[in-house]
Parts: C-alpha cells; structure tokens; sequence
C-alpha cells in the first residue's frame, strides 16, 4: 500500500473543500474530516490563511458608515455595574436591617396602593406576579419566573433610569421609573416595546414631583417576545411612534 | 493602524473593566463594527444593537483575543460578522439581495450594483469574477446562507451552486494573491 499516495489523495481532497469549510459551508461530517485533516495537509492550510486573509478584507472592505452618536452612549450606559454595598460595623447592623424593613414595608404598602389603583384603572385581575399573597406586602418573589432589567439612560450624566419587571410568558409588567426630570406641559413620558422595526405601546407613564413613577401595563402578547424597552417624551394626545426624545432604554 | 503592543494595553485595561479603555476601543472600532454590522443587516436599528452586542461581549470577557492568531480589528470584526448573521438568522430577514433566476449573467449582476461598488476589496475584482459566483459570495458571506438556502433563493439546483460557489472562491483567491504579490 502507498501511504504517501493516498495521504496525497487525501490532502487533494481536502483541499478541494477548503473553499466551503473556510465560509462555513460545509456540512458536520465534512467541517470534521478537514479539522482532523488539516494538521497534515500543508497546501490545505495555506490555503485557508488565504481564504481567512481575504475574509477580514471583506470584512474591513465594506462601505463605512458612521454609527448614530447615541450608540455609544448606549454601549458605555449598558457596562454600568450596580455599586457595592457599604458594609456596616455588626452592632449597627441590626438598626439597619430594622429601618430597611420598615422601608421595604412602608414603601410596599404605597406601591401595593399605587398598584392596586393602577389594577383598578386596568381593569384586570390583579397581575400575576404579585399573586394570591397572605399578606398585604408587594412580593418581589424570587423565582425563577421573574425577569427584570434595568433601563438605563440614553444620555450620559442624568439620573433618569427605569426598572421593568414581569413575570416569564407574561403580557403584564411593571415599571418603575426614578430620577425622571419633569416633563412640559402637553408632552408625556411613554413606554415602548421594540424588537427590529417593530414597536409596541406599553402606555404613558406619570411622574410625581420627585421624579418618580410606575406603569401597571398590558400587552396583548408576552413581553419575552420583545427585546427593548424605551421611554420616550410624547405628545400627550397620543404618537404613532417613538420619538427620538429617548430618556431611558434597555435590552429585554 | 495600530501598534500591536497598543492593543495588547488596551485588551488588559478591558479585562481589569476599565471604562476608558472601552471608550477607547469602540473611539477606535465603532465604525468599523457599526459599517460591517449595517452591511449585514441593512437596517440601522439593528446594527446598533449588533454593535452594542459585540463590544458587550467583548467587554465581559465572553471570548478573549490572542495577539498570536492575529489582529485585534480582524478579531473584532469577526466577532461583529458572526453577531450580525445570528442577528439575521434570528430576525428571519431577507439579505439585501434578493437575485431571481440566474439566467441573464449581465441582468444578474446590475441586481445590487451599489453592493459591489461600495466594497473596496470587491470592487477591484468583481470584474474578473463572473457575476453569478460574485452573487453567490455575497449570500454565503454577508447572508450567512448555507448552499441549500442559496439554492431555494436562487432556484438552482444545489449542485449548480456549490459547483460555482467553489470556482467563485477559488478565482478570488486567486485574484488576491495576485493583488498581494503586487504590494
């Protein structure tokens, strides 16, 4: 048996699929009979440098175009990381576990409040994230089921973000919002749902004097079937679409 | 073009999470990324989203780059390529092409003439390649279509396309070592 010649034919072989392996054309087994192959094909090699050297040519090649100056914004407001909490000396912990408690409760009852109002105007049958509750408390279960984002602001340097919160599979969710500056008369704060070029209405959304605010929304299909969220400033007679006065945004 | 040993500073800077160095990488890249991304998609709310996906992942260390495997940018645009075609797979998209029955070889090329003549590389040597192997390089690199896909698009059968994709790919290589010999 001539093992050269049928290396030969082998590497021939190879060589003649290393057009479509180097553009991901070829199929499991054949993507695998060249990755074992290649090691002792030189020509086979060389030739997919090649073919890799005229990709990132492609690739560097096409006609630039400069993205939107809101984009980087975006990117650097996305990298944002949560700040650390200060640890307290242990005898003060207690104090402070105490009041955040009293917090969470106090806080919870005026939302639960502000939320069975916004139920109410909804008219729907209380959301299902906040469910069949013993108690009186707004519930932030920690479950696997729940999804949450924070939608950071479009611009650099405001204090403007939003939370969104729903549960898998829901079409119903809550926002809130903090930090929001005021909003001139006429115009309102709107929430959308975006995925390609398609957006959704989620609903307008009051702030109160410190610049806070929450939305009980509805939509008529899962909110996991869209992938951005934005606030933007609206007229308050209603807009076929977004406007470019984005305030807050964020992935889903 | 950058020093090597810039970009080496960079990615470490990167690693340790430093904003600046991200800020610095995408003042360097962006449009590089953002203009392949558009390239891919054809639609600029999804390439801003390709672009921002890119540089997230690179900034949180999803793949690393190895200076020995090559050049941050090619690096970089790979990743931007691969995250614009998930993208199109994922949108369920037409590529901008949109090629008929690969009959009349001249009609077939004038389909998208702006494609051709905005890329650079493509420009110089789309004369030398027959129209219909150009076309069929622009679905499989810029589509992300396999030859099957290609086939149902085009209408040819699939032994048709993978025979003139590979003579396509071939003629270009051939085509670029050419033009690299002579620089």
């Amino acid at each position: 048996m001539n093992r050269n010649l049928d290396r030969t034919t082998d590497c021939d072989a190879i060589v003649e699929l290393i057009p479509d392996y180097a553009f991901g054309l070829t199929d499991p087994a054949e993507t695998a009979r060249v990755e074992a192959a290649l090691s002792a094909c030189p020509e086979a090699t060389a030739q997919l440098i090649d073919f890799q050297n005229i990709q990132n040519a492609m690739r560097a090649g096409v006609a630039q175009v400069e993205p939107p100056p809101r984009l980087e914004s975006r990117l650097m407001a996305a990298t944002q990381k949560p700040t650390e909490p200060r640890r307290l000396p242990v005898r003060w912990a207690w104090l402070a576990t105490a009041g955040a408690v009293a917090a969470l409760l106090l806080t919870n009852f005026y939302w639960f409040g502000r939320i069975n109002d916004l139920t109410a105007r909804l008219n729907t049958p209380t959301p299902q994230i906040i469910g069949n509750q013993p108690s009186n408390a707004f519930v932030l279960a920690n479950t696997s089921d729940l999804r949450w984002v924070r939608l950071p602001p479009s611009q650099q340097n405001t204090g403007a973000a939003a939370f969104l919160m729903w549960n898998a599979e829901s079409k119903i969710g809550i926002l809130y919002a903090t930090g929001f500056p005021p909003v001139v008369a006429g115009m309102t704060y709107h929430l959308w749902l975006t995925r390609a070029s398609e957006f959704l209405s989620g609903g307008d959304l009051t702030v109160d004097a410190n610049g806070k605010g929450a939305l009980l929304f509805n939509i008529q299909e899962p909110i996991d079937k869209w992938t951005w969220a934005r606030i933007t400033v609206e007229p308050i007679d209603g807009s076929k679409k977004p406007s470019e006065m984005v305030i807050v945004n964020g992935k889903l | 073009m950058h020093p090597e040993s810039d970009d080496i500073y960079l990615m470490a800077q990167i690693a340790r999470q430093d904003d600046h160095a991200l800020h610095t990488l995408y003042q360097q890249y962006g449009t590089a990324v953002y203009s392949l991304a558009y390239r891919v998609l054809q639609n600029t709310t999804l390439a801003e989203e390709a672009t921002q996906d890119t540089f997230l992942k690179i900034w949180q260390q999803k793949t690393t780059w190895d200076p020995a495997k090559g050049a941050l940018k090619s690096w970089l645009l790979t990743i931007a390529h691969h995250t614009a075609i998930d993208r199109l797979r994922r949108e369920a998209r037409q590529p901008a092409t949109h090629p008929e029955a690969i009959e009349d070889v001249e009609a077939f090329g004038t389909l998208r003439p702006e494609t051709w003549q905005d890329d650079i590389l493509l420009r110089s040597l789309i004369q030398h390649i027959p129209a219909e192997q150009a076309t069929l390089i622009e679905l499989a690199f810029f589509g992300g279509l396999s030859h099957s896909e290609i086939a149902e698009r085009t209408a040819l059968p699939l032994g048709t396309i993978k025979t003139r994709l590979r003579s396509g790919l071939r003629k270009l290589r051939e085509l670029w070592l050419e033009t690299s010999n002579h620089h």
